[in-house]
């Protein structure tokens, strides 16, 4: 078991590795390579005193391998992800340590959110599937799937912040991360527009996982043995059902987060959707750089995490260490 | 069961499935239910039970257990029946399980339910029956998963659990047809003790009539849904009266049967149940039809002796000698040798940390040597997991071997690989076990048997395109359907198509891994025959793959027995089944179910205890001893060198059966036996 899980963290670390160095070499390729930030900075008087001193400054003048290794060098021994070349106070690492939690418990209540609500309905609607029931979620949950979290986002604030409610518009601007907590109400709609999101693909995979199971020999065992339906879906289905959807879970972590995104620019609030736009534009590329670890090593932790509740739920990855 | 009648909904209409099929089966009787496979007898199974598939309807007849009718109870009330008085065994112990529960709780799961026991009356219940079908190691198993077991231990699981509550009627639905011969043999033992012991009733459908034959008091031969016949077990097979049965009892391939004669199958296959059929169901596969056949349904019939049966022109006892063709082939085999492996080891490795590094290896075949002639069979036997199947993926170059040697006509083929191999796949190739999963779906059946041709580049488009319609014809097989896709055609006739490819490059050795073993007995003779035909025409040599030991006795002129990656004995299949020296080679032999009620329950000799030591931690010395009646304590400390029991039969066993035929070979044994101690 600590084998498995330290297998996956050396897995999750290399897969960081590369997603580093690739993400560092991207802007080489853009005109003037490293300096181009230098070029966009002095943009008025693109003089060679003004890029030269940005250069410095940021170290862009570096070769490749040495700037490559100082930054791979800081972001892993020292968690330091380096210098903006914009915000004040320019330290990358205190930018994101204000906008990450703005983001996550975004997410997280939205995943949690999903989770509770998907389940249940995939179970239910592959009990009575292909029943007028049925048929109706599928709509429901194919149109929550299939629209894009901005047209719903402003969907959701023309009907419940405009006409009716009069829900607030964006979350409380500029106050701790915990605000969701303390200040629940304008977080609704935000949370509600990512959550249906997620809801349309994750009771989609569920009610599918379920009737596979359903199908399955040792269901018509249970049956045998006289197990009621209730008894059948708790005993015999629900956990082998589970087993396949964990890891969309999992998977899903990076799609969560980039849904987010989104939702942040629609409902106006500052997470880590609006500094990663604002740096693209500004060619703010260790910014970007930042975010794209904080992402990355979001999306190792998932599907670790849907890797050890696997092994808690199929018994044959805990014994035999192996799916096969 | 009275009148019983069971129809499927369909997209063309609905399928009547079983008809008018009536049944009784008194307390603490065993009444087998034989047919082809899509004969009902499943169905009837599941109708009792109601556990029809959900477009499934019991339309017309009564199903009355204990004074009750079965088919009037609601959900609720049948669910009170289920496992408490009727048990289901199904026929597939490795998915019959639930993967995610532990043994304990799913075989104590119906005594809960029914008999509203705590979970530590469960518990004493669960060790209960797991003794009575003398699981090893009871206490162990209760808290482990169906996957951490054998196919055969599964299989005593799902029949504990069918136990769990005492029930009266037991229904085993082909409970035997994954599991070895071995452990067939064991399990239906654990079924009469228990009907004895229980007074239980038991169902047993199978498509074996060995099985049958030694297990049952009555039997009902099912076709096309309806009874075909119906006797005591004894008269049925002495006498029977429906042409259906004296078929489908000819087709089964016997160890005894005489080496040339061929074997006979039904031709056809059984009608489609979605049209009305107003005629004898059996009429066009039957040899003795007349018109009338063709036109009126024969009513049901009882004669004098009891037996009821379906049929305007009843036979009387089994095929005699007379009415089969008797062709004595006497085929040349020379003593050229196509191919010799020696040595041969394959071991695949077990990884297991967080670097994945080999912490063990899984010994699939360990020194295997023998030698195939050209033109002849060489059948090769074994338990599942013996290394079999390994053995011929490495003849054929699908699998590369750790160490030995392969020499294919003169040359060393071991090690080849790449472009190098290209040229020599070609005389060697091999034919699959499973004729659903080894066609492509997607791919036109012209196009599957072309495809060896396009890749080796034989001749012109044109003339591929001739040669895939000469062995269409050459298997049977109509070359207009070349145009069709593998889902269009039956088991046997997509069987035809592998065998079709296997041979489309006109090879010299062809490995065919388990051809028969996934069809019904009646095709299966129909593709064993043909096998045995194209090999007389064409030269080719066959490797046959099988754990079926009358089949490959019918195809194979020399065999080996292979046990854990071993060859046990290995010679021409007359001495290695008439005269065997190995005890596993005679415990094979005794395991395998005779289609003769008599023979079957007289039969004697040695019984193979147990299950298949694993493979990654073999037991040292002879791999045979920890099951052998015969094992001593010589045994587990080296290995026994193969001796000479006749000019061309061998077997490795200090204590064999019959004596080896030369003192001089016995004291050379002993001298080796001991210098190989002295190394060790």
């Amino acid at each position: 078991m600590l084998y498995y899980i330290g297998r996956r963290l050396l897995q999750g670390f290399f897969v960081l590795l590369l997603v580093l160095v690739f993400t560092f070499t991207l802007p080489y390729f853009l005109p003037h390579g490293a300096l181009n930030a230098a070029y966009f900075n002095c943009a008025e008087h693109q003089t060679k005193a003004c890029i030269d001193t940005f250069a410095n400054t940021y170290g862009l003048n570096q070769p490749y391998f040495q700037r490559l290794w100082h930054y791979l060098w800081g972001v892993f021994i020292h968690f330091n992800l380096g210098l903006s070349f914009k915000d004040s106070p320019p330290q990358i690492t205190g930018i994101l340590r204000v906008y990450i939690p703005r983001t996550f418990f975004l997410a997280l209540s939205a995943f949690i959110l999903a989770t509770v609500v998907a389940i249940p309905l995939g179970i239910y609607q592959a009990w009575r599937r292909n029943r007028p029931a049925d048929y109706w979620f599928t709509g429901v949950t194919f149109m929550m799937y299939a629209t894009p979290p901005f047209v719903l986002g402003f969907l959701m604030l023309d009907a419940f912040a405009i006409h009716t409610f009069h829900l607030p518009d964006s979350p409380p601007l500029g106050v701790h991360p915990w605000a969701m907590f303390t200040d629940p109400k304008g977080f609704i709609l935000p949370v509600l527009t990512l959550t249906s999101l997620q809801i349309g693909s994750y009771s989609r995979y569920m009610r599918s996982n379920v009737i596979d199971v359903l199908v399955q020999d040792y269901i018509r065992t249970a049956r045998a043995k006289g197990c009621s339906p209730r008894q059948i879906l708790m005993r015999h289905t629900f956990r082998n059902a589970m087993t396949s959807i964990v890891t969309v879970l999992g998977v899903s972590i990076p799609g969560l987060l980039a849904g987010a995104v989104i939702t942040e620019s629609v409902f106006n609030y500052p997470g880590l959707g609006l500094i990663v736009v604002q740096a693209a534009q500004d060619f703010d590329t260790m910014v970007v750089l930042g975010v794209t670890v904080v992402v990355t090593v979001m999306a190792v932790l998932g599907n670790l995490i849907a890797d050890i509740s696997l092994v808690f739920i199929n018994p044959r990855i805990r014994i035999m260490g192996t799916e096969k | 069961m009275e009148n019983l009648q069971v129809q499927f909904k369909m997209r063309t209409g609905n399928a009547i499935a079983v008809d008018n099929f009536s049944l009784t089966v008194e307390s603490g009787q065993c009444v087998g239910i034989v047919g082809e496979s899509g004969c009902g007898k499943s169905t009837t199974g599941f109708a009792i039970m109601q556990l029809l598939a959900g477009n499934g309807f019991i339309t017309d007849g009564r199903i009355v257990f204990d004074g009750t009718d079965l088919a009037t109870l609601s959900e609720k009330d049948m669910q009170d029946v289920r496992g408490n008085k009727i048990a289901l065994i199904p026929q597939d112990p490795l998915t019959s399980l639930n993967p995610t529960t532990k043994i304990g709780r799913q075989v104590g799961e119906g005594y809960k339910i029914h008999r509203g026991a705590s979970d530590e009356e469960a518990t004493k219940r669960v060790l209960e029956v797991l003794e009575m079908v003398e699981m090893p190691r009871p206490k162990e198993r209760l808290n482990q998963y169906p996957f951490e077991l054998s196919g055969g231990l599964r299989q005593r699981v799902m029949i504990a659990m069918g136990l769990v509550c005492a029930p009266s009627l037991l229904i085993a639905d082909e409970p035997t047809t994954a599991l070895d011969v071995t452990i067939q043999e064991q399990i239906l033992d654990i079924f009469d003790s228990l009907r004895k012991e229980l007074a239980m009733s038991v169902i047993l459908i199978t498509h074996d009539m060995g099985v049958i034959a030694g297990r049952t008091d009555n039997v009902v031969v099912m076709y096309a849904g309806r009874k075909a016949e119906e006797n005591t077990t004894e008269k049925l097979f002495a006498t029977m009266r429906h042409p259906y049965t004296q078929a489908l009892l000819a087709s089964v391939p016997s160890i005894d049967a005489s080496k040339g004669a061929t074997l006979r199958s039904i031709a056809g296959l059984p009608p489609d149940l979605s049209k009305e059929i107003m005629a004898c169901r059996f009429a066009p596969r039957c040899q003795y039809a007349t018109a009338k056949c063709h036109n009126e349904d024969p009513p049901a019939t009882v004669d004098k002796d009891g037996s009821e049966y379906a049929c305007f022109y009843p036979v009387n006892g089994p095929a005699g000698l007379d009415e089969v063709k008797v062709e004595i082939r006497e085929r040349t085999v020379s003593t050229k040798e196509i191919l010799r492996i020696t040595s041969l080891t394959k071991e695949f490795p077990i990884r297991s940390g967080p670097l994945r590094r080999k912490t063990g290896k899984v010994h699939a075949v360990s020194g295997v040597s023998f030698a195939v002639y050209e033109g002849e069979t060489f059948g090769l036997v074994g338990e599942s997991g013996c290394g079999k199947t390994t053995t011929g993926r490495m003849i054929v170059g699908l699998e590369h071997p750790n160490s030995g040697e392969i020499i294919f006509e003169d040359r060393d083929v071991t090690s080849m690989k790449g472009r190098a191999t290209r040229a020599l796949q070609r005389d060697r190739q091999m034919m699959f076990q499973d004729p659903y999963s080894s066609l492509n779906p997607r791919m036109k059946v012209g196009d599957i048997i072309r495809e060896p041709l396009a890749i080796q580049k034989v001749g012109t488009h044109q003339e591929q395109v001739q040669q895939v319609a000469r062995l269409m014809t050459a298997v049977g097989l109509d070359p207009a359907s070349a145009q069709r896709h593998p889902h269009e055609f039956s088991g046997g006739q997509r069987q035809r198509i592998g065998l079709a490819r296997a041979l489309a490059l006109n090879p010299k050795l062809v490995v065919a891994d388990e051809p028969v073993s996934a069809l019904d007995v009646s095709i299966q003779a129909q593709i064993l025959n043909l096998m045995k035909e194209l090999q007389q025409d064409l030269g080719v040599s066959f490797v046959m793959v099988s754990h079926d030991l009358a089949v490959v006795n019918y195809m194979a002129d020399r065999i080996g027995v292979m046990y854990l990656g071993e060859i046990v004995e290995v010679g021409d299949s007359e001495s290695v089944f008439r005269r065997p020296a190995h005890p596993y080679t005679q415990g094979l032999l005794n395991a395998v179910p005779l289609p003769d009620p008599k023979e079957a329950k007289n039969r004697k000799g040695i019984k193979i205890e147990g299950e298949l030591p694993s493979s990654a931690n073999p037991p040292s010395g002879c791999r045979f001893r920890t099951r052998c009646p015969r094992a001593q304590e010589v045994c587990a400390e080296v290995a026994p060198p193969m001796q000479s029991f006749g000019p061309v039969h061998e077997a490795a066993c200090y204590f064999p059966l019959v004596t080896p035929v030369s003192v001089g070979a016995t004291k050379a044994v002993r001298k080796s036996t001991k210098k190989s101690t002295g190394e060790v």
